[in-house]
């Protein structure tokens, strides 16, 4: 049986982007330019305007961008590109001022790949300017996708002494730590930075990862007086959410609601996700995002599909998800989850789960859904492989996990016996643990197996599967019990009765 | 205002030059080309108080130009009594008045044959040995101007002119600063041309020394000049380029400390697209170098730390100027390989 995580505990992990595509999002204190145009900029196209030559050309966009006006440099950068003698440095860094311009489209290559071209560049670019604490960050992500963990955490500390105090900085240094499940350490990354104290987005990353950490922040009176300060809604949406979690942790539910919503005004994917998680998991779907304009909501829009039942379009966000954070634990469980469940596109669950482990080698769950992903592709020997690689088993409700996708591997082994152990095993657990979602998932598998085989015990597991998912919301559980309804009316019809007894 | 007017000196004033050639706040200015009956050619600059005189503050307007004016005469006198060989010559100054207007203040400079944009878009194919040459001359003339402490603080191709068999100097003074003659400009923030400035001035909050500010400027334009020879863009935009459109010097609050890192990003961009123009190694490492203790974003590590204990300065140009010499020799023998 595969799983996922994200329902009973999310926190407002900053997201790690690669910088150009991070920066938009975390920047504080935006002024609108001067629509003037500068005397020296004039000079320089007055100068373009006389003499048309490739080096005035150059000179006025040279001045164009600086001052954020190509627009008045249209002919001179006709020239540049028409012109053979165009040094080619002075073209790259022209497109290189458009790719900052205009947002960046989704590379066709893979995950994997392109951090292989990026660790490529990296590395150049670091043999000739070292001191670049950006570009040592953009590298720690590729090697933390590829799973070069000790290569990453050198990248992220060499970034960090070259750039102690900067907000990309440490909130990547930040999120690697938690990703290594060192909280403490990325709490202490932050706590120590006097910027933290100041800043929304710092503020937001300190508190989320003391809440990891699975302690209350002491910046938390400090956020909350910064949170009314004079910045804008953008800035403030995450440090809002942040908040407001801590807040309904500490049971407040009246100001957490109030900073939910508040956090929905200039809200981003993350904190959108957040509030969205939070409404549903402890105030019961009280709150109303869809006021909230996120341009590329991916985590919020497939949990919000999942609940719908919308399958095909929760997986699409889900790797899309994935894509921007492919290192992410919850990305790479919940789209292996609807990918190789609910959308029944196993392969695409394999590819993800390929990935995923890369940066999570040990994660439990992950290896879970990987044998419960090649136990749907019919790869058998490959599910029993991915099974015995579990080394780790931190709690009772994983080990009632691995016994429910051992059940389902024992009964497509044809050990039907052996397989019924291990479910019953799992039920057991999982009603013994508070996990009864889980329980009702786990007997209607179990009924599942056993009403395609006919076997004698179908009915006895039908009847359980049917009791424990009684009061269950879910739809890929209400999915999965019709799934099981369709296989005992086709059983029914063969055997010419109506009621399996 | 003065065409076809003969001066007391004899020169007469034969055509009006385009306004701005580049020239920094250059509007209340107009540039003439003069010929002396004995053939020789030179270029005047000549202050427009009438314009001076529409302004909505004609008082303050005049003082600040006759300020200018006074102060830039000072400075070219200077540099000719110390024979400055890399800096455009003052031929003489003096004032006069057309028919029918105000009194005309007016400076002379040697003739050159027009500026480096001019002449690189001229050139038939690269020369790499021109360029060099080209750039250790402006090194040269910033260090002649630094060792009478004078910081240029206008350093860009347009101010760079070639002078014939004389090689390139460097003009306009207008904007410098002199260690012990009050300028006008001398309380801006920038002096020069923004779009040309350092970062450091571009942005706020950033607590500078009075070499910083002025020699450290000077240096970056300087490493501006080589990026200039070897792209064709100057530092701040191949920089600001590189940054993401938000953390540009004129979208965003955030002081120069906060934007630092960013900056060392774009910079680290920057010297990367150099290797898309120069693929010998020997040459790119050494401009490399070059480019990277003169205009490094982070003010604290310009200049040539070298000198810091010995002369308790670091913005001493003269390991540079060695340095681009080689260079330039070495190229001319053809020992740097193919760019």
């Amino acid at each position: 049986m595969s799983s996922f995580v994200g329902e009973k505990d999310r926190k407002i992990i900053p997201r790690w982007r690669g910088f150009e595509g991070s920066v938009e999002t975390s920047i504080a204190g935006h002024i609108e330019p001067s629509v003037d145009v500068s005397a020296s900029l004039q000079s320089n196209i007055d100068d373009w305007d006389r003499e048309q030559s490739l080096w005035t050309a150059l000179d006025v966009v040279g001045g164009a961008i600086v001052e954020n006006r190509l627009d008045l440099a249209t002919g001179a950068l006709d020239r540049l590109r028409s012109d053979p003698r165009t040094p080619p440095a002075a073209l790259a860094l022209v497109a290189q001022n458009e790719r900052n311009l205009t947002p960046s489209e989704e590379s066709q290559i893979s995950i994997q790949d392109r951090c292989r071209d990026q660790i490529r560049v990296s590395r150049r670019r670091l043999s000739d300017y070292p001191f670049d604490p950006i570009e040592w960050i953009d590298l720690a992500r590729s090697f933390t996708t590829l799973g070069s963990l000790d290569k990453a955490q050198r990248c992220i500390a060499t970034g960090l002494v070259l750039a102690p105090s900067d907000v990309f900085v440490l909130r990547a240094s930040s999120r690697f730590y938690i990703q290594q499940q060192d909280p403490e350490r990325a709490q202490h990354i932050l706590t120590k930075a006097p910027r933290t104290l100041k800043n929304p987005w710092l503020l937001a990353s300190e508190i989320a990862a003391a809440s990891s950490a699975g302690r209350e922040s002491a910046l938390l009176k400090v956020a909350t007086r910064l949170e009314q300060a004079d910045f804008r809604n953008e800035d403030l949406t995450e440090l809002r959410a942040a908040i407001a979690t801590a807040e309904l942790d500490a049971g407040s539910t009246v100001k957490g609601k109030k900073l939910l919503r508040r956090s929905l005004r200039g809200a981003n994917e993350n904190s959108l996700a957040q509030v969205q998680w939070m409404d549903r998991t402890r105030l019961g779907n009280i709150i109303d995002t869809s006021t909230a304009n996120v341009p590329d909501e991916h985590e919020a829009a497939a949990w919000r599909s999942f609940f719908e039942g919308k399958w095909g379009n929760s997986a699409e966000r889900a790797l899309t998800w994935f894509k921007d954070q492919p290192f992410s634990v919850n990305a790479g469980i919940f789209c292996s989850y609807i990918l190789s469940g609910p959308a029944g596109l196993p392969g695409q669950a394999l590819e993800v789960l390929k990935i995923a482990l890369q940066a999570n080698e040990n994660n439990l769950v992950l290896r879970n859904n990987l044998a419960y992903t090649h136990i749907q592709l019919g790869q058998l020997k490959d599910a029993e492989a991915a099974l015995a690689s579990i080394q780790k088993i931190p709690s009772s409700l994983d080990y009632a996990l691995v016994q429910a996708t051992t059940g389902l591997l024992e009964f497509r082994k044809g050990s039907l016996e052996n397989g019924r152990v291990s479910y019953d095993s799992a039920i057991k657990i999982f009603l013994e643990e508070g996990g009864d979602e889980h329980a009702g998932r786990a007997a209607t598998f179990l009924a599942l197996e056993e009403v395609r085989l006919r076997t004698p015990e179908s009915p006895a597991a039908v009847k359980l599967a049917f009791a424990l998912t009684e009061n269950h919301k879910r739809m890929d559980i209400t999915a999965k019990l019709q799934e099981l309804n369709t296989e005992v009316e086709h059983w029914l019809q063969e055997s010419g009765k109506t009621v399996i007894r | 205002m003065l065409l076809g007017l003969t001066l007391d000196d004899g020169w007469i004033v034969t055509e009006l030059l385009p306004r701005s050639l580049g020239q920094t706040g250059g509007t209340f200015s107009c540039s003439y080309k003069i010929e002396h009956p004995d053939g020789r050619k030179a270029f005047l600059k000549a202050i427009d108080y009438d314009m001076a005189l529409t302004n909505s503050d004609p008082a303050g307007k005049l003082k600040e130009l006759v300020d200018a004016f006074v102060f830039e005469r000072t400075i070219v006198e200077l540099c000719g009594n110390r024979k400055l060989s890399r800096v455009i010559r003052a031929q003489g100054s003096g004032t006069k008045t057309p028919p029918g207007k105000n009194v005309v203040q007016y400076l002379i400079f040697e003739m050159a044959d027009g500026d480096i944009r001019k002449q690189l878009s001229q050139m038939p194919a690269f020369d790499l040995v021109w360029r060099l040459r080209c750039l250790h001359h402006v090194f040269v003339a910033i260090q002649q101007l630094h060792g009478s402490e004078i910081a240029h603080q206008d350093v860009k191709p347009s101010n760079v002119l070639g002078c014939g068999h004389e090689g390139h100097k460097i003009a306009d003074l207008g904007r410098s600063w002199h260690a012990k003659t009050t300028s006008p400009f001398d309380s801006f923030g920038c002096a020069g041309d923004t779009n040309y400035a350092p970062p450091e001035l571009l942005y706020s909050g950033c607590t500078l020394t009075e070499e910083e500010r002025r020699l450290g400027a000077d240096f970056y334009a300087l490493g501006s000049m080589v990026i200039f020879m070897f792209t064709g863009l100057r530092m701040t935009a191949a920089l600001m380029g590189a940054m993401p459109i938000d953390l540009r010097w004129n979208r965003t609050r955030e002081p120069y400390a906060n934007v630092l890192p960013q900056l060392q990003h774009a910079f680290g961009s920057v010297v990367s697209q150099l290797r898309i123009d120069i693929q010998s190694d020997e040459l790119f490492s050494e401009i490399k170098l070059i480019v990277e203790q003169m205009c490094n974003p982070d003010i604290s590590k310009r200049g040539d730390k070298k000198h810091t204990a010995s002369i308790g300065t670091r913005f001493v140009l003269q390991r540079f100027i060695s340095r681009l010499d080689t260079l330039a020799t070495r190229a001319g023998f053809g020992k740097l390989g193919a760019i």
